[in-house]
């Protein structure tokens, strides 16, 4: 089995508003399609309770970056007392949701993702100075890169909640 | 060191196990019929393989499906499709619909896995030819097949294969399930990335 060093240890972000879940995942999508990775197993949880949906989602995106290395992602998603509340919008009445939303990210480099220098003791040494020796310039490129990308998806979350957050309920400011 | 058999030769390219776990109220009667229509409008062989009903606690009753969908889809490639879906304190209540008409809902907790893997350059257990072990059969064919497998046809599994069965059919499923259980994120991202015919 190839080493998986964490790159990216919990990244955090946590937010309480009005957002739109369904705008959420879209712009998160769209970040998916421009960095091209692959669909990892996800998991998806939904619960209805009598205080709103408590949603989980976790994904792990995961992209080639040669034959050797694999970079990847985890990417948890938490939404906390899912409401639908009424907003006001440019003078108009919308339906958008109110939660608690934590979202986690973790990045991985994965050295021998398919197991080929791990079968035999002599082989699990060549590889080991392979990544930290002789290919030590590519492993500290490919680490700079999955951070990158952890950034990036962080502030892309961030700018996304960072617009919502002029938004009032009906309740504190009538639409009339 | 164990002796190696020729069968296990044989490769297969695993997925990743997509997974739903769901509390509140869906339509059961839906989402079997629909699951099942689902495969065999894509041509695959269904078979419900277990329906286990367990003793029902005061919580609601306890149930689990487990599901396989294969299909060949040319000589190389075998796609199988397992499904598990587990429910748990379910219970029957009535819903009025936004028509006015009545229906039997489910109420409870649903815990649903999508596993897939193909089978490459597969044994054909009904080949014409009457040889139910087309490439395990001596030492020489198993050793072509693995060299076909890991080098001439390498990057034909990857995204010939490995794709059209990720995003056009488990994915697909699964985002198909997300919708008949009404959740609250049920679009799928991967909609149109491998053609739109699909």
């Amino acid at each position: 089995m190839g080493e998986v060093r964490l790159v990216v240890d919990h990244m955090k972000l946590e937010y309480k508003g009005i957002f739109s879940t369904r705008e959420m995942f879209r712009m998160f999508t769209r970040w998916f399609k421009e960095n091209p990775f692959e669909k990892g197993a996800d998991y998806i949880s939904e619960q209805h309770t009598s205080h709103g949906k408590c949603i989980e989602y976790v994904y792990w995106p995961w992209y080639k970056l040669s034959d050797f290395m694999r970079k990847y992602m985890k990417i948890r998603i938490l939404i906390y007392d899912l409401k639908k509340v009424d907003i006001v919008v440019d003078g108009r009445k919308k339906t958008m949701d109110h939660a608690k939303i934590i979202i986690y990210i973790d990045g991985f480099m994965e050295t021998d993702y398919e197991h080929r220098w791990g079968n035999a003791p002599m082989l699990i040494f060549i590889r080991t100075l392979y990544a930290k020796f002789i290919y030590k310039r590519y492993t500290k490129f490919f680490e700079k890169v999955i951070v990158d990308d952890c950034n990036g998806l962080y502030t892309h979350f961030e700018t996304f909640f960072n617009m919502y957050k002029s938004y009032v309920p009906v309740k504190e400011a009538p639409y009339f | 060191m164990r002796k190696l058999e020729y069968w296990e030769s044989t490769q297969n390219m695993a997925h990743p196990k997509p997974h739903i776990r769901f509390k509140g109220v869906w339509d059961m009667q839906d989402l079997y019929e629909f699951l099942i229509s689902y495969f065999r409008d894509r041509k695959y062989k269904f078979h419900e393989k277990i329906y286990k009903h367990k003793a029902p606690s005061p919580f609601g009753v306890e149930r689990q499906y487990i599901w396989h969908a294969e299909r060949m889809i040319d000589e190389m490639h075998h796609f199988h499709i397992d499904i598990y879906i587990h429910t748990y304190d379910a219970h029957d209540i009535e819903v009025r619909l936004p028509n006015g008409n009545m229906k039997i809902y489910t109420k409870g907790r649903i815990w649903i896995e999508f596993g897939s893997y193909i089978d490459m350059y597969f044994d054909d257990e009904h080949s014409h030819e009457g040889s139910s072990r087309r490439w395990s059969s001596n030492r020489t064919l198993a050793s072509m097949r693995m060299f076909l497998n890991n080098f001439v046809v390498r990057k034909k599994h990857g995204w010939h294969t490995w794709d059209v069965m990720m995003y056009r059919e488990v994915q697909k499923a699964v985002w198909l399930t997300r919708r008949r259980l009404k959740m609250e994120y049920d679009e799928y991202e991967m909609k149109n990335w491998m053609g739109v015919h699909n």
